[in-house]
């Protein structure tokens, strides 16, 4: 057995070793010896208000475990399981520091992609950017140069105009813009993956973790992909969709821009023929908490559907009753995980 | 290119810095305006994707705004940058396993719970459950168990004992390291 292989933090004071030992003699097996150290703990910790202090601060730590004992939802093994989840593998390294270090940084990039969409974290770009909505809201605005944006689904934009261009820096979320006409400026949306320029045209973008999408419903707008092998660039027309991802552009398909745009105004998601995942996602992102799932499983499974995206609760009820495939289950009406029913129960 | 801030990300970033001109400022401008593309060039290679490195970027510079760590000494910036982004995002990989994992157990034994949770009681719990997460983080395995064996589950000594295979006096002080271990963090 060593003694002690954790890290080395700060060195504990001299006398949170002996508080710590009073306390492990109070919590002890024998009632009657617990009574007696109960007595000579109280003693020691009046005898120098440096030991009063070195024992609440281990006592602090005791209460906030015991605390999730009595008071957490869920029993202790619940957070028994969660906290072990989080430990470094069972292979403990015996050789502490760098290798330890890339473990954990190999782990961590393992969990950076993840495989569920999860709720919003509040990044502090999140919390700067100009004009954001939750998951919730619509909020339209209308730009200095008259041009009109609304955001939805827990969108957040930033501003840049200035004498030569406007652009419009979405970082997440759901936005339609109706551009006003400015020959001199040219006008762009701008997602990590797309620069969209238009002069004046109404369309909408989307986008999530690694997925851009536009939907034009006037007019038309040229592309250029920011990801990819080579920069290629593209337009889109009215009644046209286009994805972009880490690899560039998707294809062209085709959109009923009156139905979706209609859709805009009543809050509602226009689904023709879209993949299951995708409908998800978009889902996700208007509700608070989120929706859990593994994309993956639903590969094959399309949706067509008008979704009210103002009661994102009610539009899962209507996905699961139309599509026996897909299984819901939520924890306190705020978590729910969508995931691929077995293949009998289906039927 | 896309690593600039906007000019209102801008000012309110340096909105919470105080006393302009000062020497702090000016480390933190430098630093700023030297690395930040730098850094969000790193992380966006590490993590393939510009989303994630433009919000790890932002946040490490947050973080070094909020903790006011001594830039003055830093002979480094690059590597000092790139071990506050690296603190970053285990910390963030820790806490979002941590909830993943507690989401998915709860949400297979809620039927038997009673009662209907809040979800203002499960963020709670999971608030507390990374406390104690980082305060035990980088403790042996047999101090980590008995420690949680006792506290959270509330096994006896005796029981402890038994369970790991070791003599009582050997769980007082697996529980004293355990505790002396977690204090730093408290």
């Amino acid at each position: 057995m060593r003694p002690d292989s954790s890290l080395p933090r700060s060195k504990p004071g001299p006398f949170a070793e002996q508080a710590a030992v009073w306390l492990v003699q109070l919590s002890g097996d024998d009632p009657a010896a617990c009574v007696r150290a109960e007595r000579e703990f109280a003693a020691w910790k009046a005898a120098d208000p440096r030991h009063a202090e070195a024992a609440a601060c281990l006592e602090s730590v005791v209460e906030r475990v015991k605390a999730v004992r009595h008071g957490a939802v869920g029993t202790p093994r619940t957070a028994r399981v969660a906290l072990d989840a989080v430990r470094e593998g069972p292979g403990r390294p015996r050789r502490a520091g760098r290798r330890r270090v890339v473990r954990v940084l190999a782990l961590m990039l393992a969990m950076a992609v993840p495989a569920w969409v999860a709720v919003a974290d509040g990044s502090a770009a999140d919390l700067l950017a100009d004009v954001r909505s939750g998951e919730i809201d619509w909020i339209s605005r209308t730009l200095p140069d008259g041009t009109r944006v609304v955001l939805s689904g827990r969108a957040a934009i930033d501003l840049h105009y200035d004498a030569r261009q406007r652009t419009i820096r979405l970082l997440h979320g759901d936005i339609r813009v109706e551009v006003a006409k400015d020959a001199e400026r040219p006008f762009f949306v701008e997602t990590p993956l797309a620069r969209i320029r238009a002069l004046g045209t109404r369309f909408a973008v989307s986008h999530e973790r690694g997925s851009t999408a536009l939907e034009m419903f006037e007019s038309s707008v040229s592309v250029q992909a920011l990801e990819g092998p080579q920069a290629p660039t593209a337009v889109v027309h009215a009644g046209e969709r286009m994805r972009f991802t880490a690899q560039g552009l998707g294809q062209i398909g085709k959109l009923d821009a009156a139905q979706v745009e209609q859709g805009w105004r009543h809050k509602q998601l226009v689904l023709n023929d879209r993949p299951l995942a995708e409908v998800l996602a978009q889902l996700a992102r208007h509700r608070p908490g989120g929706i859990r799932f593994e994309p993956g499983q639903f590969d094959g499974l399309r949706v067509s559907a008008v979704l009210p995206l103002d009661r994102p609760d009610d539009a899962l009820q209507l996905l699961a009753s139309s599509l026996p495939e897909l299984r819901l289950r939520s924890v306190a009406g705020r978590w729910v995980w969508a995931a691929r029913a077995p293949e009998e129960a289906s039927r | 290119m896309r690593t600039i801030l906007s000019a209102t990300q801008r000012q309110r970033l340096e909105g919470t810095m105080s006393a302009a001109g000062s020497p702090w400022q000016q480390q933190m401008h430098a630093l700023y305006d030297e690395h930040h593309g730098w850094l969000f060039g790193w992380l966006r290679r590490k993590l393939g994707s510009s989303d994630n490195a433009a919000d790890v970027a932002q946040d490490s510079f947050m973080r070094i705004l909020a903790s006011r760590d001594a830039l003055l000494g830093v002979r480094e910036p690059r590597a000092f940058l790139v071990k506050t982004a690296q603190r970053l995002l285990i910390d963030r990989a820790r806490r979002q396993a941590l909830e993943t994992a507690y989401l998915r157990e709860l949400s297979l034994t809620v039927e038997q719970l009673a009662g209907a949770p809040s979800p203002e009681h499960i963020l709670e719990t999971l608030q507390a459950l990374s406390q104690i997460e980082r305060a035990l983080h980088g403790l042996a395995v047999k101090p980590r168990e008995a420690f949680l064996l006792h506290y959270l589950e509330g096994e006896s000594h005796a029981a402890i004992a038994e369970h790991l295979g070791v003599s009582t006096r050997m769980v007082h002080k697996y529980l004293v390291q355990a505790l002396l271990h977690c204090q730093h963090v408290a």
